[in-house]
């Protein structure tokens, strides 16, 4: 199998701070791959050694099989870390010209970028004036300007309005699943991440503590949610399993199980008018991984 | 690669407008304005004197003469705080505005700052050649208005060498000033730094020079030559200026050799420098 991202034992140490600590994972190629963790987890500090911006203390990282800071490589790479920061006299339209440039780019769609992260209108606007939101927008047409295979995002939906939040996600999804693209994205957002990403790995103190299918990591966390009555006699049946939830029971049981329970219920007299899984939920899975209510 | 990177610089400078005017203009314009200056006195003079005849026949205006002069005069080291302004610009602009994490994953790190060293290069070509270009039209000013017949030069066969010569000089003086501004750039990350602590250097040499007195100015002491590079240009200058008339001399390859090394030295020392360095800090 060939990786977007590998990372072998890297530390890396700013003076006494250890923000990566013997790191080590492999994030395939394909989909969208979700990086949580507290802050100062260390998910930016592995984002700047993989982009070549840092060196690591210790370890290799890879980045499309070649070694982290790789020109060849880093051309087929796009990323948005840290804010956006521009030349404040240079125009929308200029900075990806001269990015273009910078890239050996030389025929580059800088109008179908500007119009796919809605930045048209603003083109010919000097990046100074931009708010947060638009200075997201237009580093992302920045990263997307050589037609990478893997994107790196760091908290690419900061500062962004409601609408620009679902663009982004709808943005994300759609390069992954229509141009191939490998989107890796570092979020604050557990919602954000549980609904776009595929797989995440969950970073606390420089270390990796758990990686997986998103679906995977929240079937723990699963509940089948019964609107039942009496609930009383619901309860009976699920024992340890079972909690009452007003006129509802939540059961604590594997999907497999789900039917056999149903049918257990019914057999002893209980009536269900409702069955549906619930929860799942990311940040119950981030909590007890971390102990952090903060997600980055 | 280079040429991508280059191209790039070339553009962002570009597009600051009021950068570039201010680095290119300023002292190339006040040295204009203090030629057709000089050259109204004289009409004036002649006028009220009534020796206009005695001005026409003081001989030809040598214009390469008057370029060579002033590449060397002291309005080019007045230039030196102006260039400087691109100069910091374009060494300092991506760590004042943070930037780097932008651009470097985009070409290889020696390729950006050879590529900033080069823009500079050509920046302080431009700037030479404005003063050349002004010189012939102070020169030109002053025939039409004096009535002085003018030359391209009196002895065109020694003259373009020495125009060259004076040029070429000029530049690799700039070059280490230039150098200087980028390896402080890149040590302190800081714009304004680089402009201020090269300013200091500059100003530094220079008083340092009016204070050195060589028991024999045609052969300075190597020392002062090494770890002075103004005092280098300035000794070899003076040469050129002289041309044919100037005195002995065993000092002209090792000031030329130290001012080369000055400027490579420190231009090494910036992409090696910023090679290594961590582009962010926590």
């Amino acid at each position: 199998m060939s990786f977007a991202l590998e990372a072998v034992g890297v530390s890396k140490t700013f003076g006494t701070v250890k923000a990566l600590d013997a790191f080590s994972l492999r994030i395939p190629k394909g989909g969208v791959y979700g990086i949580l963790g507290p802050n100062g987890a260390g998910k930016s500090t592995l984002f700047r050694i993989v982009l070549g911006l840092v060196r690591p203390t210790a370890g290799e990282t890879r980045l499309l099989g070649a070694r982290a800071g790789d020109i060849a490589a880093l051309r087929r790479v796009g990323a948005v870390i840290e804010t956006p920061r521009f030349l404040p006299w240079l125009t929308a339209r200029d900075t990806l010209k001269v990015l273009a440039l910078e890239s050996g780019e030389t025929s580059p769609d800088i109008d179908g970028w500007l119009a796919r992260v809605g930045l048209t209108e603003a083109a010919d606007r000097k990046a100074h004036g931009f708010s947060v939101g638009m200075k997201q927008r237009l580093a992302l047409a920045a990263a997307l300007l050589t037609r990478p295979e893997v994107l790196i995002l760091d908290e690419p939906t900061s500062g962004m309005d409601p609408a620009g939040i679902l663009e982004m996600r709808a943005l994300m999804r759609d390069l992954a699943d229509r141009d191939g693209v490998t989107v890796i994205l570092a979020s604050h957002q557990l919602d954000e991440v549980q609904r776009v990403c595929d797989r995440v790995a969950i970073l606390d103190r420089g270390r990796l503590v758990r990686d997986g299918a998103v679906s995977e990591l929240t079937a723990v966390h699963e509940r089948l949610r019964l609107s039942v009555s009496p609930v009383d006699k619901a309860l009976a049946v699920l024992g340890e399993r079972g909690a009452a939830e007003g006129e509802a029971v939540l059961a604590a049981v594997e999907r497999k199980d789900g039917p056999a329970l149903i049918r257990a219920l019914v057999e002893a007299g209980v009536d269900i008018t409702e069955a549906r899984w619930i929860g799942g939920d990311l940040e119950k899975v981030f909590l007890s991984l971390t102990g952090e209510p903060d997600a980055a | 690669m280079l040429l991508d990177a280059y191209a790039a610089e070339q553009l962002r400078l570009l597009k600051a407008r009021g950068t570039l005017v201010w680095s290119l203009a300023p002292i190339p314009l006040v040295y204009l304005g203090y030629a057709l200056f000089l050259h109204w006195g004289f009409h004036q003079q002649a006028a009220r004197t009534g020796t206009q005849a005695l001005l026409s026949a003081s001989g030809p205006i040598d214009l390469i003469h008057g370029a060579v002069q002033a590449l060397g005069g002291a309005h080019y080291v007045m230039n030196i705080p102006f260039l400087l302004v691109a100069g910091c610009a374009v060494f300092g602009s991506d760590y004042r505005w943070e930037t780097w994490r932008l651009i470097t994953p985009r070409n290889s790190r020696n390729n950006l700052m050879l590529a900033k060293l080069a823009l500079f290069g050509v920046l302080a070509a431009v700037s030479l050649a404005l003063f050349v270009v002004l010189a012939f039209v102070g020169g030109l000013f002053g025939s039409a208005l004096n009535r002085v017949p003018v030359v391209l030069a009196q002895d065109l066969g020694s003259a373009l060498p020495r125009l060259a010569m004076m040029f070429g000089l000029s530049w690799l003086e700039l070059m280490v000033f230039g150098a200087a501004a980028a390896c402080l750039a890149v040590f302190t990350r800081s714009q304004f730094a680089a402009f201020f602590l090269t300013l200091v250097w500059a100003v530094g040499q220079g008083i340092w020079q009016l204070t050195l007195q060589p028991p024999d100015p045609a052969n300075p002491p190597l020392k002062y030559l090494a770890i002075l590079p103004g005092y280098a240009a300035d000794f070899l200058k003076a040469v050129i200026r002289a041309g044919e008339m100037a005195p002995e001399t065993h000092s002209v390859w090792p000031a030329l050799g130290f001012l080369l090394f000055w400027a490579a030295g420190l231009g090494v020392v910036t992409v090696l420098a910023f090679g290594r360095q961590d582009l962010t800090r926590e």
